[in-house]
């Protein structure tokens, strides 16, 4: 499956671009849900994706990860289109996804510390005491401590879950984490500490981050550039200052009025 | 050949294999009995059951033994029995033996009777009424004392209610354990309880046994309680015979295995007729049209596909007593000049119980209802579970009841007192007549001419009061795969295993 | 803590249900018609006897008074003496069919999960084709077919016609046993089976949907991998408390089931004992099933406890 070595789950070497061209996607023969998007992130950017509920941010991210494919246009990561990428390959694992829901993103089975080491274990083709040893060392960065890694989802608080997410998320190498509403359902005591974890995280791994959120403050803080979703359309797109300070379109202002 | 193909013949080689493997057979001298109804103890007065009658009849030794015709019986452990007025002597075998080895002498005889007679739950208590006392005059002679004339006792003698069992067990043992299962008692008959469960009995051949040796060496009683399943049983061999199944069934058996019938010597099927004051049927006349309404042919293809014979008097057809006087057919027409004059002239309507367990009960209960109608008398039809009939039948709660009586032998004693006398009110009907009683009393005392004298005058009154009646003979119908030779059923309704 | 006061719980359960069924069964016995004494004796005995007998069970005491012994009894562990096995205890007549009742479930509940658990993963997993609508047709026509009709095709099919099986019976020991009970646990099976196919598909496709899913298919792990470490382990949870609360059904499953194969389990002791009213072994079975199903409950509490990992999160 993997041939092994500490490459693997390191920066795809083809370089980490992410790139959507004219996507449209419906589920079955229904209404389109995304229309014609296309989106670049660069290597290391940070872009953000912001709308209402409903506007097709998240299908987007489903879309960017490979979960999806879509029914015209093209994702493709680090020149390649998802769909001639195997399961197999180390490109497979470079677009990586932390989710909405800290819960359901964690198999209720695992330990913290399992569920990192998994990823180790199976992309990498570490051995079983080397994927532990990697997984606690990454845990205890974002924040998971040694005493807390044996536990498993019930036993962890909602911020707690999400680390272990992100944490699962950075495990496979990625070039681009994409965080749908990573911090919607959590307590607003915690939500600036993801963020900061996150923030921190890309500038130390040099890692891009495509962040979906309704909140424009949130994208502001984490993203320098943003595209505004209404109704599976991009409908603003530009530096996320410039968006939140002078938006041109109704939407975009809308948004920004309902968070002030 | 697929793969699939090859698991499938591996599949069924193993099963044929498996099968084969199971199949015991009467070569070996095992026989395996499947039956609805076992004992629950080895008391030979609380088994009165047909099949629990039949194991039973396997281990007891008695002091005549019944041949399997009904008719008669032979010298059992008794090598003669002189019969008297109110006196019979009975010289036993020398050198009898238990199936223990230990001697059978007079004074277990004595001890056997003395038990019965006064035990106070013994359900065969009146077989016993008439014996004043039992008394050994010597180790090979056994007196039995008695109230009146007893004719019948021979064939008392040879129920295994009468089962002669050691004098010590009896004293050593309390009547709680006397005839616990779990360690049998020494027994005299053909068969010896070797293991006593509630789904497996197993006898084994008494070599200490008087009488002559049966083949068989093993008698494996299973318990299958559901008549489907006993006879899928016998048909896959697992079981030698299954004990009463449905005669509609006959038809599905397949060789080896093939029907083995008996019509019981002494009973019948019978609509058992409410005589009290509180049914309608207490008017003769419409009691005599029901009589001749009733399709006895009919009942009899329908119930038991061909394999009884319509009754037709009070008695079984073979009988020594029977006095024919029914018609097998109906009489529309003569049932309904009967009911000239009656409640149920124009129309009325009757209750007829039957217990919702019994096939053949179910079955006659229908074609009466026909029968009925074209006199214009509707049934109701009620089934109940036998426990709730019984209470209903005490308490005179019905108008019919589809039922029967059997014996196992042709004497008149028991059978008469169920039908037409005072026994638990003559089996429910309510009917009472002291002029019947006095019959009864005559049949049971006499013998010869004098006898036949009563029992035809007792015939007569039956006809005139006609308290209950006759559709059917007693049939029993099993299925089995060894000859009959080796194991059947007689009119007695015991198994014959040789 | 939780397992604690769950056994406690149905340590309490299994009280008060002794209790009802002691009471219940002593009442209902007497309120429908029939009498124990009566059944022993046949129909012919004479009624002294039968009265005398009737004394000798004690049945002639008010019913306040046999209800309070037997419940006497029970407080000491005792389930009294039977009245047609004279002198036996009750205990002893129905612990061999316990035992047998209890394999036969047993085989039924291993035969249903090999059945169940892959079938009604493989239905997930084809979900929305031909396969599974056929798949989900056949588990809905399985479970409207009533025990004992399998049992009696199966008999019919299997044993008389194509000889793979004895036609009923039992062997009395393990493992002989075996050539006698997977025919019996397979008509059982036909309900159980499909159930949890049902249950297993419908479980499997929740947890196919949830996002640690997706996350690990968006990590390219392998699609067996991600089958058998991430959607198995969450689809068998509820199966654990399907069996459980199907603990009763299989039970009275058994019952006929065991009537049609002639097994010597619990079923064909109570309709022995229904049919000679043997009050005390009626009384013994109903408590011992009640007891059974109750303690079969607290099994599946303590195993949920044990594996599904959303439960303990009160500590």
């Amino acid at each position: 499956m993997n041939q092994g070595g500490s490459h693997v789950c390191g920066p795809s070497p083809q370089g980490g671009t992410l790139f959507a061209s004219n996507v449209t996607f419906a589920y079955g023969s229904g209404p389109a849900v995304v229309k014609n998007v296309s989106l670049m992130v660069p290597e290391g950017a940070a872009i953000g994706i912001v709308g209402e509920s409903g506007s097709g941010k998240t299908t987007l991210a489903s879309l960017l990860v490979g979960l999806l494919t879509p029914t015209t246009g093209n994702v493709a990561v680090g020149g390649q289109p998802w769909s001639k990428v195997g399961r197999g390959s180390p490109l497979r694992r470079a677009v990586q996804m932390v989710f909405q829901n800290p819960y359901a993103a964690l198999n209720p089975h695992l330990s913290a510390l399992r569920t990192v080491a998994e990823v180790y274990q199976c992309c990498g083709g570490f051995t079983k005491t080397e994927a532990s040893e990697r997984a606690q060392a990454l845990l205890e960065r974002v924040g998971i401590s040694d005493q807390t890694q044996g536990k498993r989802p019930s036993g962890l608080s909602g911020g707690q879950c999400q680390r272990v997410g992100i944490a699962r998320a950075l495990a496979a190498g990625p070039a681009v984490i994409v965080a749908d509403e990573p911090t919607s359902a959590l307590d607003v005591s915690v939500q600036a500490q993801i963020l900061n974890l996150l923030s921190d995280l890309r500038q130390e791994q040099g890692v891009g981050l495509v962040l979906v959120s309704h909140d424009l403050n949130v994208v502001s803080y984490l993203t320098e550039r943003a595209i505004v979703m209404e109704r599976g359309e991009v409908v603003e797109e530009g530096a996320t200052t410039e968006l939140l300070q002078k938006p041109t379109h109704p939407y975009t202002q809308r948004l920004i009025a309902s968070i002030l | 050949m697929s793969m699939k193909h090859k698991a499938g013949v591996l599949l069924m080689t193993v099963g044929a294999l498996l099968t084969a493997a199971a199949h015991g057979n009467a070569s070996d001298g095992t026989l395996r009995i499947g039956i609805d109804q076992f004992p629950t103890n080895l008391d030979p007065g609380q088994n009165p059951w047909q099949q629990q009658q039949a194991i039973m009849h396997l281990i007891a030794g008695t002091l005549t033994n019944q041949e399997p015709d009904g008719k008669q019986v032979t010298m059992g452990l008794a090598a003669s029995i002189e019969p008297g007025d109110k006196r019979f002597v009975v010289k036993l075998k020398p050198d009898l033996k238990f199936s223990d080895g230990s001697a059978l002498t007079a004074t277990d005889v004595v001890a056997s009777f003395n038990y019965y007679m006064n035990d106070k739950t013994n359900g065969y208590s009146y077989t016993f009424t008439p014996i004043e006392r039992v008394i050994a005059t010597d180790d090979l002679t056994v007196e039995f004392e008695l109230k009146r004339p007893y004719p019948s006792l021979p064939f008392i003698l040879a129920l295994p209610s009468s089962e002669i069992i050691p004098s010590e067990s009896i004293e050593a043992r309390g009547s709680k354990d006397l005839y616990n299962g779990d360690h049998p008692l020494p027994a005299a008959g053909p068969f010896q309880v070797q293991s006593f469960g509630q789904d497996q009995i197993t006898l084994q051949r008494n070599s200490h046994y008087a009488g002559t040796q049966p083949s068989t060496k093993t008698v494996i009683f299973k318990k299958i309680i559901d008549p489907a399943a006993r006879l899928a049983q016998v048909q896959g061999g697992e079981i030698d015979w299954a004990d009463g199944i449905s005669p509609k069934q006959v038809g599905q058996l397949s060789a080896p295995v093939e029907v083995r019938s008996a019509l019981a010597i002494n009973g019948l099927s019978f609509l058992s007729l409410n005589n009290r004051d509180s049914s309608l049927l207490s008017d003769v006349r419409i009691r005599k049209a029901i009589a001749v309404a009733i399709n006895r042919k009919q009942i009899n293809e329908v119930v038991h596909a061909g394999q009884s014979q319509p009754a037709l008097s009070l008695w079984a057809t073979a009988s020594r007593y029977s006095r024919p006087f029914l018609s097998a057919d109906p009489d529309v027409t003569r049932a309904k000049e009967l009911l000239a004059g009656t409640k149920c002239e124009n129309a009325c309507k009757l209750k007829l119980i039957t217990s919702s367990a019994s096939e053949a009960g179910g079955d006659t209960v229908i074609v009466v209802q026909q029968n009925l109608k074209a006199i214009g008398i509707e049934v109701d039809i009620v089934k109940a579970e036998g426990a709730t009939i019984n209470e209903w039948l005490t308490q005179g709660n019905f108008d019919l009841w589809a039922g029967g009586s059997f014996d196992v032998a042709d004497f008149p004693d028991g059978y008469l007192a169920w039908t037409v006398g005072q026994a638990n009110e003559a089996l429910y009907s309510g009917y009472s007549s002291s002029e019947m009683n006095r019959l009864i009393e005559q049949v049971n005392m006499t013998t010869g001419s004098e006898r036949d004298a009563a029992v035809a005058a007792l015939n007569a009154l039956f006809e005139k009061d006609l308290p209950l009646v006759p559709t059917t003979n007693i049939v029993s119908v099993s299925a089995s795969r060894v000859p009959s030779e080796i194991l059947n059923i007689s009119p007695t309704m015991y198994l014959e295993v040789r | 803590m939780l397992v604690v006061r769950t056994t406690f719980a149905r340590a309490l359960q299994i009280v008060i249900v002794g209790l009802f069924v002691t009471v219940g069964t002593n009442l209902l016995v007497r309120l429908v018609p029939g009498d124990p004494a009566r059944a022993i004796l046949g129909e012919k005995a004479s009624p002294e006897v039968v009265r005398a007998l009737r004394h000798e069970l004690g049945l002639d005491q008010p019913v306040i008074q046999q209800i309070a012994r037997s419940l006497g009894r029970l407080v000491q562990g005792d389930l009294g003496t039977s009245f047609g096995y004279r002198g036996q205890e009750v205990a002893s007549l129905i612990g061999p069919g316990l035992g047998v009742t209890a394999g036969l479930a047993a085989v039924a509940i291993a035969l249903s999960l090999v059945v169940g658990v892959p079938g009604g993963l493989w239905l997930a997993l084809v979900r929305r084709t031909e396969a599974d609508l056929i798949g989900r047709l056949g588990t809905t026509v399985l479970l409207a077919l009533p025990s004992f009709m399998a049992a009696l095709i199966l008999l019919y099919f299997v044993s008389l016609k194509l000889g793979l099986a004895p036609a009923g019976g039992w062997a009395g020991s393990w493992p002989e046993n075996a050539r006698y009970v997977w025919l019996p646990a397979l008509a059982l099976t036909t309900y159980l089976g499909p159930l949890i196919a049902r249950t297993v598909r419908q479980a499997a496709l929740d947890a196919i949907g949830q996002p640690f899913v997706e996350a690990a298919r968006a990590r390219g792990v392998p699609r067996r991998r991600i089958v058998a470490c991430h959607v198995l382990p969450n689809a068998l949870l509820p199966v654990i408390t399907l069996v459980g609360f199907n603990a009763g059904i299989l039970v009275s499953g058994a019952v006929i089931v065991e009537t049609v194969f002639a097994v010597p389990g619990l079923g064909s002791r109570l309709l022995q004992a229904m049919s000679t009213r043997d009050l005390p072994v009626m009384q013994g079975i109903a408590l011992v099933t009640a007891v059974s199903i109750v303690l079969f409950n607290l099994l599946t509490d303590l195993l949920n406890i044990a594996v599904d990992p959303r439960i303990r999160r009160t500590h």
